[in-house]
């Protein structure tokens, strides 16, 4: 490995403690490092809520989760799609877990009767939500097989679980409504740290897969007939891989919201400082960068305009969209992702 | 002795309908062989079906005596490599990286390369004459360029079958010469069996030790003398106003 490279990856890995340390310690209440530290360890003093503790710290671990999860599922959708404007929130996958989420938010007296935990049902309904929109991409592939055509079926899938959205929330109460509409937003805020289990569980479950993939993603960047020559069952890796980014993207969307754009840019950021396409690198630079940004954006929001907290969505478009634009227009050396 | 690769009583095609029936073929170690046929004749469906890539109607293809998809998957990549027509679109990997990948079928989970890993990839780049261009990126390469960083991926896979689709379109004369020069000495050094699919009729007559031409449906196997003197390429490519001059093997506007 050259020392350029072992110094990004060195960097990456850095980034992600300091951030995490900048996310405990800055918000709206000052807490200096030192106190911060005190806090984290022994919980508040006064036995009340501790900033940190029961706010800060499950904040930044859903951020790192989702920032991972999300970055990782965008590279895994590059890949196996060879498409390098794949990710979760463009071909649809998020938009499938918020039908989810609606069903489950805006629907909720169709379902009382089941008795299920709130959380379990809403991570049931987005992973089944996700799932299904892949399964629709995933068939829409194999029959068209041209990378426009794959996006504009996302796209028509978007529209279609955002129409059928609208429906749900033209029927539902006010206050769910209200609450659905937060949710859309994105926020690493709403999961307490008794909830970032249900969350860590499915993202980590996916990246463990995602890396014991890397050397048939390295296959398939050759495209499926070549991957099939080297002996990898090319049809099973890539809906394996599929069902992973599913279930990651799933699981994060249920919990903070249909983020954009990380997914879709952190994969291309990672190439474009390691310029490599190969997953033995890449796939762990992404899941360092995309929790360094999941965390950043997070911070930006925090911070806020003139006192007000900012939508994280709003923060991940503003940054995501020239990255995306720079894809399109100046990055074509870097845009061939397959 | 088994033929490297065989195929016994094969019928493939689209759908239901029939491209080739009831072809019967054998191929041996240190033989270059040239499919030959018009476009649509099958030729790259017949190689597809070789490499366990395209179902077969009925018959059966032998990999070293065994049925192919009795192969695991990893023991047939360790023994039948294919270079697919045309160029993939790969973005930032270099040619050494590139041609890396062909020991995959030979590597660990996670394809880390050994010191025997690394010298097949250096001897398979000093093959092709690529060994200047080894760290250049595979997508800043020429066609002909490119072509051998496939073939040379396939001679890091290290199998003993390697079939081309048309590794010799979009080359001009010379790469188209140099490439399948290279071919043969691999087939005749390596004792491996070269099966590569070709409209290049006059070099492929004079480089390769068998012929195998398709044509309507059928598959005929022999020597380029025999094909030559047969009158069966004749048959095959002579169409209206268009002569057949068998002994250069190519086809002239009939004056």
């Amino acid at each position: 490995m050259r020392a350029r490279t072992t110094g990004i990856l060195l960097l990456l890995g850095l980034m992600v403690p300091a951030l995490l340390l900048l996310e405990l310690a800055w918000g709206s209440t000052a807490v200096p490092f030192p106190e911060a530290l005190a806090d984290l360890v022994h919980g508040s003093r006064g036995g009340g809520i501790s900033i940190v503790r029961d706010l800060r710290l499950p904040q930044a671990l859903t951020a790192i989760i989702a920032g991972a999860g999300l970055a990782a599922g965008g590279l895994l959708m590059q890949t196996v799609f060879r498409n390098p404007l794949a990710g979760p929130s463009i071909l649809g996958v998020s938009s499938g877990a918020g039908l989810g989420v609606a069903l489950v938010m805006l629907a909720f007296p169709l379902w009382s009767p089941l008795r299920l935990p709130a959380d379990l049902a809403l991570l049931a309904a987005a992973l089944a939500g996700a799932l299904g929109t892949l399964m629709v991409v995933m068939a829409a592939d194999r029959r068209v097989g041209h990378p426009a055509t794959l996006l504009i079926v996302g796209l028509l899938l978007g529209y279609l679980c955002s129409a059928l959205v609208s429906v749900l929330e033209a029927a539902g109460t006010a206050t769910a409504v209200h609450g659905f509409v937060l949710w859309g937003m994105g926020s690493f805020a709403g999961v307490g740290m008794d909830r970032v289990p249900w969350l860590a569980v499915p993202v980590v479950v996916g990246l463990v897969l995602a890396l014991a993939a890397i050397k048939p993603l390295n296959a398939l960047l050759l495209g499926e007939a070549y991957a099939h020559t080297m002996g990898v069952d090319a049809v099973l890796v890539r809906r394996a891989l599929l069902w992973c980014t599913g279930v990651m993207a799933g699981a994060i969307t249920a919990f903070c919201g249909p983020i954009a754009f990380i997914g879709l840019v952190t994969p291309h950021l990672a190439r474009a400082l390691l310029r490599t396409s190969h997953h033995g690198l890449l796939l762990p630079a992404t899941i360092l960068l995309g929790a360094s940004l999941a965390m950043a954006c997070d911070l930006i929001a925090r911070i806020g305009i003139a006192g007000t907290v900012l939508p994280l969505n709003a923060v991940t478009s503003l940054l995501g969209v020239p990255v995306v634009a720079w894809v399109l227009f100046a990055g074509k050396r870097w845009s061939s992702a397959a | 002795m088994t033929s490297l690769l065989s195929i016994d009583r094969l019928t493939i095609g689209h759908r239901g309908h029939a491209l080739l029936s009831d072809a019967t073929c054998a191929l041996e170690a240190g033989q270059m062989a040239a499919l030959i046929g018009l476009n649509g004749s099958g030729k790259s469906t017949l190689l597809r079906a070789l490499a366990g890539l395209h179902p077969l109607m009925q018959g059966r293809v032998l990999l070293e005596g065994k049925d192919l998809g009795g192969h695991a998957r990893r023991d047939r990549a360790q023994r039948l490599s294919f270079v697919l027509s045309g160029r993939p679109r790969i973005g930032l990997m270099d040619v050494r990286a590139l041609v890396a990948m062909g020991r995959q079928p030979w590597t660990g989970a996670f394809g880390g390369l050994g010191a025997s890993d690394q010298r097949q990839v250096e001897e398979a780049l000093e093959r092709t004459g690529l060994k200047p261009l080894a760290d250049r990126q595979f997508d800043s390469l020429s066609d002909g360029e490119a072509q051998k960083a496939m073939i040379a991926l396939a001679i890091a896979q290290d199998t003993p079958v390697i079939l081309l689709d048309e590794p010799t379109a979009h080359l001009d004369v010379l790469n188209r010469v140099e490439v399948l020069r290279l071919l043969r000495g691999i087939a005749r050094d390596q004792q491996r069996c070269v099966l590569l699919s070709t409209h290049d009729l006059s070099t492929a007559l004079d480089l390769c030790d068998r012929v195998l031409l398709l044509h309507q449906g059928a598959l005929w196997c022999g020597s380029p003398h025999e094909a030559r003197s047969s009158g069966r390429l004749a048959a095959a490519f002579q169409q209206e106003g268009l002569l057949f001059d068998p002994v250069a093997g190519i086809l002239r506007p009939m004056e």
